[in-house]
C-alpha cells in the first residue's frame, strides 16, 4: 500500500517551468526571467502534457512545400535546461549538497518513481529527440545579446530527411541557473523566407523580473510506475488515475493558447483548434464508443477508467507538429487522442478515433488481461470496434472499403483460413500465417467478431453471447496461470553449468509456448465444449455469408 | 657536441619533465583535452583528477597539443657548460636560448592550431575529402586511419573485380561517408542505434556508403566495411537487378570477415564468422536446421540470411568442386536470359525461389538439392569451427545475445587463453565472471587487463570500481567510478551505474 500517495497528490506544478502568461505572439517566463516574441504571422501552440523541457511552441500561420512536395508550418520552440537538472551527481559530498538536500526532501523516492530522461544540453538534446533527419551545424558561433552570453547555431537537415530537407536556428541563452534554447525548424525551402523573421525574434529575447514564488514550486513528477500502481488496490488506483488525470486537464486549460478552447463531456475533455462542428462530431463518436463498451463489455476487466484527452487538431500538420516532443512525455495514465479535422485521408479518422479509445479503454480497464487475450480476440473485437461510426443517433459497425476489398480479394487468392484453426492460435502461429496470408487475417479476424455481435449470431444458440463467454473463460484461465507461475517463481534457480543453462533456456523457451498454448486451448476447450465440426463449419459460412 | 638522435617524445620530457601537454588526439580519433599531461619515453601520462592514466605510444595519433612550462634541466656536466653559455638542445643541436625561446613558441602555437584542427575536423562542416579511382571520401576521421581505410577500399574493389569479373563502367564512384564515432553517425545519418553502416542502393544515381569508426576496435569497424561495401560491389554485377537475399547477405558476411594487412595491403578471403557460427551450431542444438529450399524460399531478408546464408555461401565457395560453378550462377542470376526473371521494384529484376533452385541444381550439377544440402549439413558439422581470439570473441558475444551466460563466458575465456585476445574482450570476460557463481577476484584481473590494454576503457574502471566498493575498497572504488566519469563524462549509461551504486550505498 502507498500511503505515501494519499498526503502528497499535489498539483503538478503548471508553473514551475513557467509556461507562458503574454500575448499569443510572446512568451514570457516568470520562472525563469526571460521572455521571446515569435514572428509576427506565427501562432502559440500546444505543447504535449507531460512535457518537461519545451517551455512554448509556435507555429507559422503559412505551411510551406518542400523538394519532395509535402508541406509543412515552420516551427519555434522554446526549451530550458535547468542547471538543477542537468547537473550530475559526482560523489563528492562537498559538490552534492545541493542534489542530496533535494533527495532528502522526497522520502518515497526513486524506486516508485518512473526514471526520467536527462538532456544535459541542447546539443545532447538534439541528438537524442531530432527525428527529422541527419544533420550537421554549419555555424556554432559564441556571441552576447543584451549581456547574456550566447551561442549561435545553425543546421542542415540533409540526410534521409522526412519529406524533405530542412534548416535549424538556434540560439542558446545562459542565464543564471539555466540554458534557454530558441529553436527554428523549417523546410530549407522556407529557409529564405522565414530566416529574417527568425533572427528579429531572437534577437528579442531579454531578461524580465522573476517571481520568487514561482521558484518555490516543485517541478518534479508524482507519476508512479506501471509495477507501482498494479501493486495499489483498486480504490487507491482509481484514485491515483483520477487524480492524475485531473491534473493533466488543468495543465492543458491553463497552457491553452490563443485560438485553441476547450468541451467536455462525461468520459472526455477536448482541446481543440478545429471547427466546433469537428470537435462536437470527435465527441459524439468518442462518447459513443465508449457507451458501446460499458454497455456491451462489461465483463471485461473492473479497473477505473479515467476522462481521456482529445486534441483535436485543425491539419494533420498540426497534429504531427503536436505530437513531436522531447520523448518523454508518454504517459500510460494520461493518455492523449489525436486527431486532425483536414487529414490526409479524412475518410478514416472516425474509426481511427474508435480504435484508439477502445485500445485505451481496454488497457485502463483490465491490463493485465489485455497481455493474455489470443491474437483472434485481441484483432477481432479491436479490430471490430474501430469500423464502428456514428450516424445519426446511432453507432454502426461497417467495415471499411479497403477492407471488403482485403477480404474479396483473399477469398479469390485462397488466403481466407478457417475459422476454428484461427481461434486455436497462439500468437506465434498467428503471426506465421500472418506472413503469408498478409493482412487479410487480420481483417477476417476483425470481420468474425463484428459478425458474432451481430443480432444474426446473437440469435442462434451457439453463438450467443460467444464473445463474453470466451472472456469470462479467458479470464479464469488467465488467473490461473497467473498463480501457478507465482508459485514457481519461488523454484527459480541459476543455471552453474553450460549444460544447466542450455536446458534452463530450452525450459524457459518451452514454458513460454506452453503458457501460450494452454490459455488458448483452456480458454477454447471451456468455451466451445459443446460445438463440433459442424458447428465450426456452418459458423464460417455464416460469417463468409455475412461479410463477403 | 653530443649529438641528440633521441624521439621527440623524450627530447620534450627532458626539456620540461613537469606536467605540460593539455590536448590528445588518439589514432582512433578521440581527443582528450584540458588535461595535464606528462610526456614519457613511450607515451603520455594523463593528469585526471582522480587519477593518472598513461596512453601508451602506439594510441597516441600525430596530433597533439603541448602547452609548455618549465626549463631545461641539465643533467650532466657537458650539458651544465653548455647551458652556463646560454646554449639548449633543439632537434640534435645546440641552439641560442633566445632561438630557442622563439622555436619553441612557434611549434606551441603550430601544435595548440593542430589540436584545434583535429578536434575542428570532427565537424561535418570542416570534413577531409578524399577521391580515388572508384570512391570518393568524405570523413571525420583522422587522416592517417582514414588513409589505411581507403586504402582498403581500392584493394578490395580491386581484388572482388578480379574474382567476378565486375568492372564499374559508367557507374560513378560509389560516395563514402566515414564518421569518427557512432553518436556522430547517427546523429548524421538518423539511424537508429544499432545500425552499424549501411549501403544505400536507390535512387540508383545518389548511392551511398554510410560507416563509422568504431571505437577501441578496428577489426569490427573493418568487418562492417567489408560488409557494406560487398553490397555494392554485387550491384556492380548488374546495378538493374537485385540478388535475393540469401546471395546479398551471404556473400556480403562471406566477404564481411576478410583479412585485411595495412602493411602488405593484401586481404584474404574465405575466413569464419564465428558469431554467427555460433548461432547456427545453436539452432542446430535445438533441432532447427535450415534447409536449403527454406532458406531461398525466404525473399524477405531475415537473420537467417546473414547466418545460415553466409555457411551457405562459404560452403560453396570453399568446396573446390563448387566454387568456380557458384561464381557462373551468381553471375548468370542477372545476366543470362536462361533465368526466368519477375520485378523487384522501381524497375529492378529478381530471381524467385523455384527457378533459383532449378538452376542451383543446373550449374552446381548435383542429382538433388537434397544431396548438396546433405553435404552442406557435414561441411557445417565437421569443418566450421571457432578457433581464433576474434573468433571467440564474436561466438560469445552472440552467445550473450541469445542468453548464454555461461557459454559466452567459455568463449571469452578461451579468447584469452589464446593470449591474442582484445581490451574489449577481457573486460566482457570480466562481466561473465559477476554471473551466477561469481569470481569476483578474477574478474577484478580481466577489468585490470582490460585497462592495460585499453586504458581509456571508462567501463572497465567504472566496474572495477564497483566490485572494490563491494569488497569494502570504498574509498578507492569511488575514485576509480569518478576516473570513469572524468574520461567519458558524457556516457549516460556510466553515470547511470554510478548513481545506482552510489544509491545503494
Amino acid at each position: 500500500m502507498l500511503q505515501v500517495l494519499r498526503p502528497l497528490i499535489v498539483g503538478f506544478a503548471l508553473t514551475a517551468m513557467g509556461l507562458s502568461t503574454a500575448s499569443a505572439q510572446t512568451h514570457e517566463n516568470r520562472r525563469w526571467g526571460f521572455s521571446v516574441k515569435a514572428p509576427s504571422s506565427w501562432k502559440q501552440f500546444p505543447v504535449k502534457t507531460g512535457e518537461r523541457w519545451i517551455v512554448d511552441k509556435f507555429l507559422c500561420k503559412r505551411a510551406y512545400t518542400s523538394e519532395e512536395s509535402y508541406a509543412q508550418k515552420p516551427e519555434m520552440r522554446v526549451i530550458v535546461f535547468p542547471h538543477s537538472r542537468t547537473k550530475r551527481k559526482t560523489g563528492n559530498p562537498s559538490d552534492d549538497k545541493d542534489q542530496d538536500k533535494a533527495d532528502e526532501k522526497d522520502e518515497k523516492k526513486k524506486s516508485d518513481q518512473p526514471r526520467q530522461r536527462v538532456y544535459r544540453n541542447y546539443r545532447e538534446y538534439l541528438q537524442k529527440t531530432y527525428q527529422d533527419g541527419g544533420y550537421f551545424f554549419i555555424k556554432e558561433e559564441p556571441g552576447e545579446h543584451d549581456g547574456t552570453t550566447i551561442e549561435m547555431l545553425e543546421a542542415k537537415v540533409d540526410k534521409n530527411a522526412h519529406y524533405g530537407k530542412k534548416r535549424i536556428i538556434a540560439w542558446l541563452f545562459h542565464l543564471q541557473d539555466c540554458v534557454v534554447a530558441v529553436d527554428f525548424n523549417c523546410f530549407e525551402a522556407a529557409y529564405k523566407d522565414v530566416k529574417r523573421d527568425c533572427y528579429r525574434s531572437l534577437k528579442s529575447f531579454k531578461l524580465i523580473d522573476r517571481d520568487p514564488e514561482l521558484a518555490k514550486e516543485d517541478d518534479s513528477s508524482n507519476r508512479v510506475t506501471a509495477k507501482a500502481e498494479r501493486e495499489m488496490t483498486p480504490e487507491e488506483r482509481m484514485r491515483y488515475r483520477r487524480d492524475q488525470a485531473e491534473q493533466a486537464i488543468r495543465r492543458v486549460e491553463d497552457t491553452l493558447p490563443d485560438g485553441w478552447y476547450t468541451m467536455r463531456s462525461a468520459h472526455f475533455f477536448a482541446a481543440s483548434n478545429a471547427s466546433k462542428k469537428f470537435t462536437k462530431k470527435v465527441i459524439k463518436q468518442a462518447e459513443a464508443i465508449r457507451g458501446w463498451l460499458d454497455e456491451n463489455l462489461p465483463y471485461v476487466g473492473e479497473d477505473y477508467v479515467p476522462t481521456a484527452i482529445l486534441r483535436v487538431c485543425k491539419t494533420t500538420d498540426d497534429e504531427n507538429a503536436y505530437r513531436s516532443g522531447s520523448g518523454d512525455s508518454w504517459d500510460s495514465v494520461i493518455s492523449e487522442i489525436t486527431v486532425s479535422e483536414r487529414s490526409w485521408d479524412p475518410r478514416y479518422e472516425m474509426q481511427w478515433i474508435a480504435g484508439l479509445v477502445a485500445g485505451y479503454w481496454f488497457q485502463q480497464r483490465a491490463g493485465q488481461l489485455v497481455e493474455f487475450m489470443p491474437p483472434w480476440l485481441r484483432h477481432g473485437v479491436l479490430g471490430h470496434i474501430a469500423t464502428g461510426v456514428v450516424r445519426g443517433k446511432r453507432l454502426v459497425f461497417k467495415p471499411v472499403s479497403w477492407q471488403r476489398d482485403a477480404l474479396r480479394t483473399g477469398e479469390r487468392e485462397g488466403k481466407i483460413l478457417e475459422t476454428e484453426p484461427i481461434v486455436k492460435m497462439t500468437a506465434a502461429e498467428f503471426y506465421k500465417a500472418e506472413r503469408q496470408a498478409g493482412m487479410t487475417l487480420r481483417t477476417q479476424c476483425a470481420s468474425l467478431c463484428t459478425y458474432l455481435f451481430s443480432k444474426r449470431a446473437q440469435s442462434k444458440k451457439k453463438t450467443k453471447n460467444i464473445i463474453q463467454r470466451y472472456f469470462d473463460n479467458l479470464n479464469v484461465v488467465a488467473n490461473e496461470l497467473i498463480e501457478k507461475t507465482e508459485k514457481k517463481k519461488d523454484k527459480f534457480k541459476m543455471a552453474e553449468t553450460e549444460e544447466e543453462e542450455l536446458e534452463l533456456r530450452k525450459k524457459r523457451r518451452e514454458t513460454a509456448k506452453k503458457n501460450a498454448r494452454f490459455i488458448v486451448d483452456e480458454s477454447y476447450k471451456r468455451t466451445f465444449s459443446d460445438w463440433d465440426g459442424d458447428d465450426w463449419k456452418k459458423l464460417h459460412s455464416s460469417w463468409k455469408r455475412a461479410a463477403l | 657536441m653530443k649529438r641528440y638522435a633521441l624521439s621527440a617524445a623524450v627530447w620534450v620530457a627532458l626539456l620540461a619533465p613537469a606536467a605540460l601537454a593539455d590536448t590528445l588526439e588518439l589514432k582512433d580519433g578521440r581527443i582528450i583535452e584540458d588535461r595535464k599531461m606528462t610526456v614519457k619515453d613511450d607515451g603520455i601520462l594523463v593528469h585526471y583528477v582522480n587519477g593518472d592514466l598513461f596512453i601508451p605510444k602506439n594510441l597516441v595519433g600525430e596530433h597533439f597539443a603541448i602547452s609548455e612550462s618549465g626549463e631545461f634541466t641539465p643533467r650532466t656536466d657537458e650539458e651544465k657548460e653548455k647551458f652556463e653559455k646560454g646554449f639548449v638542445p633543439w632537434k640534435g643541436k645546440w641552439i641560442r636560448k633566445s632561438k630557442w625561446e622563439r622555436e619553441r613558441k612557434k611549434r606551441k602555437e603550430e601544435l595548440a592550431e593542430r589540436a584545434k584542427k583535429a578536434k575542428a575536423g570532427r565537424k561535418w562542416i570542416n570534413r577531409l575529402k578524399e577521391e580515388t579511382a572508384n570512391f570518393t571520401f568524405e570523413h571525420t576521421i583522422p587522416e592517417e586511419t582514414a588513409n589505411e581505410f581507403i586504402d582498403l577500399f581500392e584493394v578490395y574493389f580491386k581484388a572482388f573485380a578480379k574474382h567476378w569479373g565486375v568492372r564499374r563502367g559508367k557507374e560513378p564512384k560509389l560516395r563514402v561517408f566515414f564518421y569518427h564515432d557512432r553518436d556522430y553517425f547517427m546523429q548524421r545519418t538518423n539511424m537508429p542505434s544499432g545500425v552499424l553502416g549501411y549501403f544505400k542502393f536507390f535512387p540508383l544515381d545518389e548511392k551511398e556508403l554510410n560507416v563509422y569508426n568504431i571505437t577501441n576496435d578496428r577489426e569490427y569497424t573493418i568487418d562492417v566495411i567489408f560488409h557494406e561495401v560487398n553490397h555494392y560491389l554485387v550491384n556492380l554485377i548488374d546495378p538493374k537487378f537485385h540478388y535475393p537475399p540469401w546471395v546479398g547477405e551471404g556473400l556480403a558476411e562471406y566477404y564481411g570477415c576478410s583479412k585485411w594487412d595495412p602493411k602488405s595491403k593484401k586481404l584474404t578471403t574465405g575466413h569464419l564468422q564465428p558469431g554467427r557460427l555460433v548461432i547456427i551450431k545453436d539452432e542446430i542444438e535445438r533441432g532447427e536446421r535450415m534447409s536449403i529450399a527454406d532458406l531461398i524460399h525466404m525473399e524477405q531478408a531475415t537473420g537467417h540470411h546473414y547466418t545460415w546464408g553466409w555457411a551457405l555461401c562459404h560452403f560453396l565457395l570453399e568446396t573446390p568442386k563448387y566454387a568456380k560453378k557458384f561464381k557462373k550462377f551468381v553471375l548468370a542470376m542477372s545476366k543470362s536470359r536462361g533465368f526466368e526473371k519477375k520485378d523487384f521494384h522501381s524497375g529492378m529484376l529478381t530471381v524467385g525461389p523455384e527457378e533459383t533452385l532449378k538452376q542451383l541444381k543446373k550449374y552446381l550439377k548435383v542429382k538433388s538439392i537434397d544431396d548438396l544440402e546433405k553435404e552442406w549439413h557435414a561441411y557445417v558439422d565437421k569443418q566450421l569451427n571457432v578457433n581464433t581470439a576474434r573468433g571467440f570473441e564474436n561466438a560469445a558475444r552472440m552467445a550473450m545475445r541469445n542468453g548464454l551466460l555461461l557459454r559466452a563466458r567459455r568463449y571469452y575465456r578461451k579468447a584469452v587463453e589464446t593470449g591474442d585476445a582484445s581490451a574489449r574482450a577481457y573486460y566482457s570476460y570480466g562481466q561473465s565472471l559477476l554471473y551466477g557463481k561469481s569470481d569476483r577476484k578474477k574478474a577484478q584481473e580481466m577489468f585490470r587487463e582490460a585497462i592495460k590494454r585499453a586504458p581509456l576503457n571508462a567501463y572497465a574502471y567504472m566496474e572495477l570500481g564497483r566490485l572494490l566498493r563491494r569488497d569494502g575498497k570504498r574509498k578507492e572504488g569511488k575514485r576509480l567510478m569518478q576516473l570513469a566519469l572524468e574520461i567519458e563524462p558524457d556516457n549516460e549509461s556510466l553515470w547511470f551505474r554510478f548513481e545506482q551504486d552510489l544509491d545503494k550505498s
